[in-house]
């Protein structure tokens, strides 16, 4: 369990994290959402020790990182998946990791297995694609057979299949009991992959709740409805409970599922030409959520 | 799909400090430009000496000063200006690299006690330097004396103002008095440079900067000392670097410029290393990776 609390990291003026806390479960995948720059990586930084909180703390099973008698066995982490020395061969890189916590070196093998870099390990990882070097950072975390697990953004720069991979992976780390805290901006895939989530922007904690209560909490069902007898439909389904707005010939109706309209409007032997439920994207709740808190908003391309 | 993410090894022994030896160790040896920079240095050292070796056999009783104040083992040592360059930027390197390339944050999470991470590349350079130092030194002494030597001249002897000298360069073997000990001072001088540039680039972080403060105190220091006031320069000159590799590379007592002894050099040297790996390590424990 990651338990972090009053969390708060400033770089000079800059206030990157501010009185942070939320806990990370054991047992589950935790997804840690949040726009670009909204301090996601220091979060994940401060928690591995290598960058030291402003104030506030990070325990991890009840202890700071720093103090880990053996990092590698407890927790390990995919960072940022460019960080590697370009000369290097994958293998080396993991070899000398391994070498550090005395793990053997016949797991340098097994882990360059699991992500599928056998071929490539002897080569030098200047040369790899984002995509490979997402891999051997996965590789690099897997080494200590660890009980808890950073992933900074690890489906970036992976293909369809690699990112289906990661998302298998990380259902099966979680499901071995391990705590499987996973960074992403993406939120579509949180919604597949995680359990919980904390969503931060700008710095603060915008929500710590469970993957579906959040579906529940942000998504309401529309259903849009076209039909010649539009007003003769509205009362009825306003009658049973729904609540409806008109424009342009077309209906729109909260609180009641498409089915139910369907069957109102057979009963009262009304044409329907459209039956169409349309559900807010968790992505639309999600930019909603950290709206205010987006620190590179692009530009639309139009002159205003 | 079933996957192997568990280790069936799992015995945990506790990370200790020779691991991480050993995992600098492997660092050090997997990159191309540990080999670069050693192999430069080897042959800047041995070719460099060589070459300086031929050019006094060739060019010998000219100058008067230059045969009176002539020692052979400095002529075949002569590399070691040039060579310093090689294992400064070495230094420089095994630290800076990974601060560029951003690993030092897997080697930091794998080993969150950093001060372990600095005495073990400490150690590794140190190790390494001094291998190298020594078999190369060796090799350009017998070298450089051999090129001396192959000149036996005519017999004769050459009037140079108050002075009469042989017509060929004197050469030593490694039982004359004070080879070994230069020898030996050469290779302690090197381990020190090389550790003065790691502490260099644990305070820098960033290879370009590492490399120029290092050049820097090399060269354009020893400029800006030796354009002081006499008074001040005698007193500050001796305790530059360049100055103290003067005398470490002699095998008797330099006339004229005033230096420390050889091995309160190396004092010095290894003093400066020290303070700049000290406060490298103190503020290796304060920053941010």
């Amino acid at each position: 369990m990651i338990t972090v609390t009053g969390l708060t990291k400033s770089y000079g003026d800059k206030v990157a994290v501010n009185d942070l806390s939320f806990t990370v479960r054991d047992g589950a995948v935790t997804g840690f959402l949040g726009p670009n720059g909204s301090g996601k990586s220091t979060t994940m930084r401060v928690m591995l020790g290598l960058d030291r909180p402003t104030s506030g703390e990070v325990l991890i099973d009840g202890k700071p990182f720093r103090a880990s008698a053996s990092p590698l066995r407890h927790v390990g982490a995919l960072l940022d998946a460019h960080a590697i020395h370009p000369g290097r061969t994958a293998y080396k890189h993991l070899w000398s990791l391994a070498a550090s916590n005395g793990i053997p070196r016949s797991r340098v093998d097994e882990v360059l297995q699991l992500v599928g870099l056998t071929s490539t390990a002897k080569k030098r990882t200047g040369g790899f694609s984002l995509g490979m070097g997402q891999r051997l950072g996965i590789a690099a975390a897997m080494l200590g057979d660890p009980s808890v697990l950073l992933f900074d953004e690890p489906v970036n720069g992976l293909d369809p299949e690699g990112i289906v991979w990661v998302r298998t992976l990380l259902r099966n780390l979680a499901a071995e009991g391990r705590t499987v805290f996973v960074s992403s901006h993406l939120m579509a895939e949180m919604a597949i992959t995680a359990d919980y989530l904390v969503v931060i922007g700008n710095g603060t904690l915008k929500a710590e709740t469970t993957v579906d209560g959040f579906i529940a909490e942000h998504t309401t069902e529309r259903v849009h409805v076209q039909s010649p007898d539009l007003e003769q439909l509205a009362s009825l389904l306003r009658n049973q409970g729904a609540t409806t707005t008109s424009s342009e010939g077309q209906l729109t109706v909260e609180g009641m599922k498409a089915p139910a309209i369907g069957e109102i409007a057979a009963a009262n032997s009304i044409v329907l030409h459209e039956l169409s439920p349309v559900v807010a994207s968790l992505e639309e709740a999600f930019m909603e959520l950290t709206s205010d808190a987006v620190e590179f908003h692009g530009q639309d391309g139009t002159n205003k | 799909m079933t996957m192997a993410t568990s280790s069936k090894t799992n015995v945990a022994p506790k990370a200790h400090f020779g691991n991480v030896l050993r995992s600098e160790w492997i660092k050090f040896t997997s990159v191309r430009s540990t080999m670069w920079c050693l192999g430069t240095f080897f042959l800047l050292m041995v070719g460099f000496s060589a070459l300086f070796c031929a050019i006094t056999v060739n060019q010998w009783a000219k100058h008067l000063e230059e045969v009176i104040n002539f020692d052979p083992v400095t002529a075949s040592l002569a590399g070691v200006t040039m060579g310093s360059l090689a294992i400064g930027v070495l230094g420089v390197l095994m630290v800076t690299a990974e601060y560029g390339s951003g690993s030092i944050r897997s080697t930091f999470a794998a080993v969150p006690r950093r001060s372990q991470v600095l005495i073990a590349k400490v150690l590794v350079l140190a190790a390494s330097v001094g291998v190298v130092a020594v078999v190369a030194e060796v090799i350009a002494f017998f070298l450089g004396q051999a090129i001396l030597g192959s000149s036996k001249g005519h017999g004769h002897f050459i009037t140079l103002g108050p002075v009469t000298v042989a017509d060929h360069p004197p050469s030593v073997s490694l039982s004359d008095p004070g080879v070994v000990s230069a020898l030996g001072a050469t290779v302690s001088y090197l381990v020190c440079l090389a550790l003065l540039t790691a502490g260099l680039g644990f305070l820098i972080r960033h290879t370009a900067g590492a490399i120029s403060a290092f050049v820097g105190i090399l060269f354009p220091l020893f400029l800006l000392v030796v354009l002081l006031p006499a008074a001040f320069r005698d007193r500050l000159e001796k305790f530059l670097p360049l100055q103290i590799q003067q005398s470490v590379v002699a095998s008797k007592p330099l006339q004229g410029t005033p230096v420390l002894s050889t091995w309160h050099g190396i004092v010095v040297m290894a003093l400066y290393a020290a303070v700049l790996l000290g406060v490298g390590a103190v503020l290796l424990e304060r920053r941010d990776a």
